[in-house]
């Protein structure tokens, strides 16, 4: 069954979770990375996939184990449980999508047949509620199909038949079919949302997540520890930072000598600070915490602000504040962001996602990330008369590509790269594509050999084959690499899957923005520390590190320095 | 403010309470004292309480927030502290209303521009009521240049956070900040929801017209003409014209005059209010600051007859109850005192929201759902 109700029953080796746990976290990391059909199908054709597939097909009891176990682990990690839950959400929209007619309607007939069997001793309340829709939405749904092939005379119906089917099948709450609600995808009646057949595989996703989060809610907040290792592992992966850790200080004045280096989000809100002297609340919070976390002291951070607040508000700003008016309330602010107040605890500066899924929220902004929020003229002007640009490298950066935003922000981190370096983007030439390719090239999959010793015999065999044979290594080495390394358990892959990861799908590592996954293995390192010399820089998931990364930069290029990048394995490993 | 909190029959405080043990001790409530000093994760027992401490801080200004898990107060003695209930809340400001009105800014409102508010209270009240089924809507005057909405059905109060920010996001049509110019896109099919200015406008209008060659045709008879209606006529006709010809670019949507009037008087919403269960907003009664004006329920079917200037100031309630009490042999009970006053249609329209309230809270069954499938 696609959508799993019930966690399983029975016993199961710890070794054995593990393993499953980690396939279904790497297939899912992989699919944030996944934009299309076909992209989902290429995974089909990577070895790894392909030789643990047990846990990645639907209706397999391995399926079912790795999906509510890792729904257990990630209510531990917030950014985990981000990218569980957006990335499961992808995960059902392909499977639905590939389903045939008859399928389909068997995933809909079983979904519904259980979840009316637990809804029986249930009173009302939210789970019942929950169950109640899955059972309304999968019989009506079945019933019109069940339709379409009797119009169509027995013969299945086309998947564009089905997509464009505009008859009303069934209504449930609203609250159960947020998404469809947001995006005003259905129309809503005293609280009911009405489906139409289109609407099914929306809806069932829909009503997986919110089965995903009464299953969360109702889970108990402690894991078991035995899971923890693995807690901790899958989090690693993840490149979690608890902080990213202090930045070198900054000066004031060495800031505003910096300023072109400032990222175009952060240009932005200087930009407007600088014609207007005031900032909305978010975007000042956002310029505030931003100014933290690149180095600059409470105290300088407060000059910044008195120096503009004192002046009077320019034409067109929203904020009437004065600092003669507000000083107090202004600094206690500012000091709870640097950990002085409240809880005590410093503020993370605004991630690349979050400014960009602020864009639209609020007709006063005049930030969030402008590859999203602004308009081609805007964006236009910014790149020319804030960041100098020439008309042929702004015109590389607003032509619409279909780009992520923080693809085509990285562009314009390496177009300044190179004009440091003396080498401005040549005139028509696409803009280097700043990839983030880590050294290994296999940036999806941890290694091989990072098998322990006293483990390497409890490994499950994949088609008869160990593991650590599939790497071509002989049990010895691969152990007495593990060893050495400091090892996992688990995770295999042979050597040659990892060329053949990047090759065949085209992937590059680059940032999880798409699954809510604000970190990147690579992005642990400190703001403020070196990057990698030949000009692939590591990734950036904020801009404080996008800014960071071009100061290292520019201090390396005076000093003559280039400064190798750190091991591949070391990058996502703590 | 301290005339309802004397009873215990207080209608303020019987909003916050449910018929749930240890409601109001889990409810958070902030305080802004004078200097703007903020102190939050304030919880009370009882309504003795709570009166006690307004009387001991005097505070500028009273915030309420969600329904905890355990008492806000004692938030770090436990190992989870989390949000359970909040009423779905909206915030209009009329300062997101300066692009498109030119008689006032800021905090500033006149009769003219607060005829967008009214737009926007009728539009979302009915949006709320028909689309997603709610109820108990109270609508309060913010003091200034807005109004809130409260929420307050059983179900409203349980939604999560991603359905809060549904239900903002289906509202918020205007999408956009400052650096983009056209902030309304229907798309090919126009929603049921959604299918229901003086020279410096029309500049801006002009903006929102992606088509170059309508853009300049306008720009050049805009000059020849004089009021904003036919200003308004000229833009239909050629762009009525131009689309039915065929001349329109690609990139210019056929529904380009519903956007723009959407653009213009569709209500704007502070989107992190609604969705945030961690948002607190300013309690109904409380007096702004700066106007002096109290914080009045008003009601939404009647919200073109609502005047903002109208609403009595704390230092004229002051003025008429000593006037009323001067007249009146034997001091009335506590409670009945606004009644005395102008507040006195604000009050009665509280009390009978809450009376609703009341009705509902009779007939949810309040059985907590057991954690087994």
């Amino acid at each position: 069954m696609v959508i799993y109700l019930a966690p399983p029953t029975g016993s199961v080796s710890l070794t054995t979770i593990e393993r499953l746990c980690m396939v279904r976290f790497e297939y899912l990391k992989y699919l944030t990375n996944v934009n299309s059909l076909e992209e989902f199908l290429e995974a089909t054709s990577i070895n790894f996939f392909v030789q643990n597939s047990d846990c990645l097909m639907e209706h397999n009891p391995s399926d079912k184990l790795s999906f509510f176990t890792l729904r257990l682990l990630s209510l531990q990690s917030p950014p985990l449980r981000t990218m569980v839950e957006a990335a499961e959400r992808r995960l059902l929209h392909y499977r639905l999508r590939l389903m045939s007619l008859a399928e389909l309607r068997y995933t809909l007939c079983r979904t519904s047949a259980r979840a009316d069997r637990l809804r029986g001793p249930l009173p009302p309340g939210d789970t019942r509620s929950l169950l109640d829709s899955l059972v309304s939405v999968t019989a009506a749904a079945d019933r019109h199909l069940a339709e379409h092939g009797e119009e169509t005379e027995g013969m299945a119906p086309s998947r564009s038949q089905l997509e464009t089917c505009e008859e009303p099948v069934v209504r449930v709450p609203f609250a159960l079919v947020a998404p469809l609600v947001a995006s005003r995808s259905v129309t809503l009646s005293d609280g009911y949302a009405l489906l139409l057949c289109r609407h099914t595989p929306a809806a069932l996703s829909c009503l997986q997540e919110a089965a995903l989060r009464v299953g969360q809610r109702q889970a108990r907040p402690a894991v078991d520890g035995r899971l923890l290792p693995l807690l901790s592992r899958l989090t690693s992966r993840l490149g979690v930072v608890e902080g990213s850790g202090p930045a070198a200080p900054l000066s004031l004045s060495a800031l505003e000598a910096a300023t072109p280096l400032l990222p175009p989000c952060m240009l932005a809100l200087r930009a407007e600070l600088r014609h207007r002297h005031r900032l909305p609340h978010q975007d000042r919070v956002a310029l505030s915490v931003f100014l933290k976390d690149v180095g600059l002291s409470l105290e300088d951070n407060v000059r910044f602000w008195e120096r503009e607040y004192c002046q009077p508000a320019g034409h067109g700003a929203t904020c009437s504040h004065s600092w003669s008016r507000c000083q107090k309330r202004y600094l206690y602010s500012l000091r709870h962001m640097y950990g002085l107040e409240g809880r005590r605890v410093a503020f993370e500066s605004h991630s690349c996602r979050r400014l960009q899924e602020r864009c639209g929220q609020s007709v006063s902004s005049c930030g969030g990330c402008p590859f999203v929020g602004f308009d081609a003229p805007s964006l236009t002007s910014l790149l020319t008369s804030e960041a100098g640009l020439e008309p042929a490298e702004v015109a590389a950066l607003t032509t619409e590509t279909g780009e992520e935003p923080t693809v085509r922000c990285r562009r314009y981190r390496s177009l300044l790269m190179r004009r440091m370096c003396g080498r401005g983007g040549a005139q028509g030439e696409r803009m280097p594509r700043d990839d983030s390719v880590r050294r290994d090239g296999a940036s999806a999959f941890p290694q091989t050999d990072n098998v322990r010793q006293d483990e390497a015999s409890e490994l499950p065999q994949v088609d008869g084959v160990r593991p650590y044979e599939a790497s071509g290594l002989p049990l010895e080495d691969s152990v007495k690499r593990a060893e050495a390394s400091g090892a996992e358990v688990g995770n295999l892959i042979a050597s040659s899957d990892r060329g053949d990861i990047c090759a065949k799908t085209g992937l590059r590592e680059r940032i999880v923005d798409g699954a809510g996954c604000d970190s990147v293995p690579g992005s642990s390192r400190p703001p403020g520390t070196a990057t990698l010399g030949n000009e692939e820089p590591t990734p950036f998931r904020k801009p404080s590190e996008f800014f960071c990364s071009l100061l290292s930069f520019r201090e390396n290029q005076s000093t003559g320095v280039v400064i190798a990048g750190p091991k591949a394995e070391n990058h996502h490993l703590k | 403010m301290v005339w309802g909190l004397r009873c215990n029959k207080c209608p303020v405080l019987m909003s916050l309470f449910a018929d749930v043990p240890n409601y109001l001790d889990r409810r958070e409530m902030s305080f802004t004292l004078a200097d703007d000093v903020y102190i939050r994760y304030q919880s009370f027992k009882d309504a003795e309480e709570f009166q006690q401490e307004l009387k001991k801080k005097c505070p500028h200004k009273i915030d309420i927030g969600a329904v905890y898990n355990h008492k806000p107060k004692e938030r770090n003695s436990v190992a989870v502290f989390q949000p359970q209930e909040k009423e779905l809340v909206f915030d209009i400001d009329m300062t997101d209303y300066d692009d498109v009105r030119t008689c006032c800014s800021g905090a500033d409102i006149c009769h003219k521009c607060w005829k967008f508010m009214t737009i926007a209270i009728k539009c979302i009240d009915d949006t709320l009521r028909k689309d997603f089924g709610f109820h108990h809507l109270l609508w309060v005057y913010s003091g200034r240049r807005g109004v809130h909405c409260w929420v307050c059905d059983a179900a409203a109060r349980r939604l999560s956070q991603q359905a809060r920010g549904a239900v903002a996001e289906y509202l918020q049509l205007i999408k956009g900040g400052q650096n983009q110019a056209k902030k309304v896109s229907i798309g090919a099919q126009m929603h049921p929801m959604v299918d229901a200015d003086g020279d410096a406008l029309l500049r801006q209008l002009l903006k929102l017209i992606p088509d170059d060659a309508t853009r300049k045709e306008l720009a050049t008879s805009f000059l020849k003409l004089k009021t904003s209606k036919d200003k308004w006529e000229e833009l239909e006709g050629v762009f009525t014209r131009n689309l039915h010809s065929g001349k329109l670019s690609r990139s210019t949507s056929p529904r380009l005059l519903e956007e723009i009037i959407l653009q213009y008087t569709y209500p704007r919403l502070d989107i992190e209010v609604t969705k945030g269960l961690n948002h607190l907003l300013k309690a109904p009664f409380c007096v702004h600051p700066k106007t002096g004006r109290v914080c009045v329920p008003m009601e939404a079917r009647a919200a073109d007859k609502f005047d903002p200037m109208a609403v009595p100031t704390v230092s004229q309630l002051e003025s008429e109850l000593n006037e009323a009490l001067k007249n009146q042999e034997a001091p009335p009970a506590d409670v009945s005192q606004p009644m005395l006053t102008s507040l006195k249609p604000a009050m009665q329209l509280f009390n009978k929201f809450l009376a609703g309230l009341d009705r509902e809270r009779s007939t949810v069954n309040k059985k907590d759902d057991p954690m087994e499938w």
